[in-house]
């Protein structure tokens, strides 16, 4: 038997009567079923509400009986999603950018190099992961507006590499320990010095751990709030993520919900598409990233 | 040049920018914290004045109570994460399928899906128009606008949107297990609960614990999102803060920067004491 198989006839089942263990699979599908509806029904409502039209002030979750791009068109252009989409897609693809250039470095330094001390350091720099956000955003809120830096992409993009360094460092730094290390040997014996191994070896060798490390950090960003919300105030540079947070809610009523729909797909969009064509290698990324 | 030198030249550029980025904000906020400092003017030592006033604020006592119902989506998403990971492993038919969708509400930012809910939420929303046609109209609820429910509402987010990454990383723990403790259990007419049990469930101690101190530092360290999209901290004002939120609000509008950095000292020293809970590698599995 195949794995595949031997996993659909069931482990470790006890072999009771049939009847019972297909009662048993039609239970396992209803709670699956149940539970992917939960999953996916905000997504089903935001598209299908999305294209209701600019008169809809309540969502009902049932689709249109003619669809209108309206709610798209008044916030794409009337209310610069244009802008924030670039906005955005700047932050996102700038800091994922700056953080993979600084922790593949970085990272290559810790998994090279056996000398003492630079365990701590190591350790020391991933614990930084679990610091919140906000309370760092606090003293550097006070250094950017003493140095005159507030609402300049360059604040954004820099503090943002900043947050995702730790966690970047880390999954580099797991790739690249695991590297072969007689292929840096062999290298080394031929003349290589360190630059060129960490040219030539590691970042080939480590590749699938770089671009995974971009993609999540690029993801993040995109998805981030607090950091451009502190620190690119200023209309002109506002995120999606920021005008989302600030056009929405209609809880009072009174804003077409189509309006923040079409803005949340537009949001959601590039990273489900995304999410499409590299699910496979992002699950095995997550679960040899973690699960080791 | 040395290898301890060029090893330090590696290193340098991240640990340099990790020092500016995080060293220093978190002196500044060990600094401030005893200080009067407000943005446009440098304090004077106050000594632990700015922690007596936030730890006799009511507002910083309702926050943590509001982190606390937070915290409860912690075990919740664990348990249920496990039974549908035990179910996906136990091998169906479209058993990728299902993995992919439970995972998806991990990637969307909380601002699309705090939108989202907000609508599903309210008073003339779907939820409670399902709520009404099985129930009657006395079934509606008001999910984020009474101060008694919306945390909970909240948390229900919260819980939605990690639950899936759990998932997978229990599934992928249950994976790596040795197959024929199954196996041997089956034969001794063990039931399938039973295996998982007494024979799966032990050996997850690593990634179960992996899993509870990194929702625990999620729901400290970054569920201010939720908050400020869902609710902006209300109904009736306060009914939602959550500490960051009380922070963000003690910084951006009342400006006492002094009493922000003592919240934003103890969060750091509560969120680095979970992080060192969290097993190490080597006795992580």
């Amino acid at each position: 038997m195949t794995p595949a198989q031997r996993r659909r006839s069931g482990r470790g089942g006890g072999g009771g009567p049939r009847l019972r263990r297909g009662l048993q699979g039609v239970a396992q599908h209803g709670v699956m079923v149940l539970a992917a509806a939960v999953c996916l029904a905000p997504f089903y409502l935001m598209l299908v509400t999305s294209v209701g039209g600019l008169d809809q002030q309540t969502m009902t979750g049932r689709p249109p009986a003619d669809p209108s791009w309206d709610g798209y068109r008044v916030v794409w252009d009337d209310l610069q999603f244009r802008q924030k989409t670039l906005n955005s897609a700047i932050l996102s693809v700038a800091s994922a950018s700056v953080t993979v250039v600084l922790a593949s470095v970085t990272a290559f330094g810790f998994a090279r190099f056996d000398v003492r001390g630079l365990g701590t350091g190591l350790r020391v720099l991933i614990a930084l992961m679990a610091v919140p956000p906000i309370v760092i955003v606090v003293p550097l809120f006070i250094l950017v507006v003493r140095l005159g830096l507030l609402d300049t992409y360059a604040a954004g993009i820099l503090i943002e590499s900043g947050l995702l360094l730790p966690f970047a460092v880390y999954l580099l730094y797991t790739s690249m320990v695991s590297l072969p290390g007689d292929v840096f040997e062999a290298a080394a014996v031929d003349g290589a010095g360190s630059a060129r191994q960490f040219w030539y070896i590691a970042l080939p060798l480590a590749r699938p751990a770089v671009a995974t490390t971009f993609v999540v950090c690029g993801a993040f960003a995109w998805n981030d709030l607090l950091v451009p919300l502190v620190f690119w105030q200023s209309e002109r540079l506002q995120t999606l993520m920021v005008g989302l947070a600030t056009l929405q809610p209609g809880r009072a009523g009174g804003q077409p919900v189509a309006l923040t729909m079409a803005g949340s797909v537009i949001a959601v969009a590039p990273l489900l598409l995304l999410y499409l064509v590299g699910r496979r290698g992002l699950m095995r990324g997550l679960s040899e990233g973690t699960a080791r | 040049m040395s290898a301890r030198r060029r090893a330090l030249l590696w290193v340098a550029p991240g640990v340099l920018a990790a020092a500016a980025l995080y060293g220093y904000p978190l002196l500044g906020v060990a600094a401030y914290s005893v200080q009067d400092v407000t943005v446009f003017q440098p304090g004077r030592y106050v000594g632990a004045e700015n922690f007596t006033a936030l730890l006799s604020d009511e507002l910083f006592w309702h926050a943590v109570r509001n982190n606390a119902i937070l915290l409860l989506t912690v075990p919740a998403t664990i348990v249920v994460g496990l039974a549908l990971a035990g179910l996906l492993y136990r091998g169906m038919t479209g058993g990728s399928v299902y993995r992919s969708i439970l995972f998806t509400p991990f990637l969307p930012a909380v601002a699309p899906v705090g939108a989202v809910f907000v609508y599903v939420f309210s008073w003339e929303g779907p939820l409670n128009a399902v709520l009404r046609s099985s129930w009657g109209e006395g079934a509606a609820v008001e999910w984020l606008t009474d101060p008694s429910i919306a945390m909970w509402s909240i948390a229900a987010v919260v819980a939605w949107k990690r639950l899936g990454l759990l998932v997978v990383l229990f599934e992928a723990r249950l994976v790596a297990l040795p197959r024929d403790q199954f196996e041997a259990c089956a034969l001794d007419g063990g039931s399938w609960w039973a295996a998982f049990r007494y024979v799966a469930v032990p050996q997850m101690r690593g990634v179960l614990s992996f899993a509870a101190v990194l929702g625990a530092i999620e729901v400290l360290s970054w569920s201010f999102a939720y908050v400020l999209v869902m609710t902006r901290g209300g109904p009736e004002g306060t009914a939602t803060y959550v500490l960051e939120y009380v922070l963000y609000d003690l910084q951006f509008e009342r400006q006492l920067l002094g009493r922000a950095s003592a919240l934003a000292a103890l969060l750091v020293v509560a969120a680095l004491a979970l992080g060192a809970l969290r097993p190490r590698r080597e006795e992580q599995w």
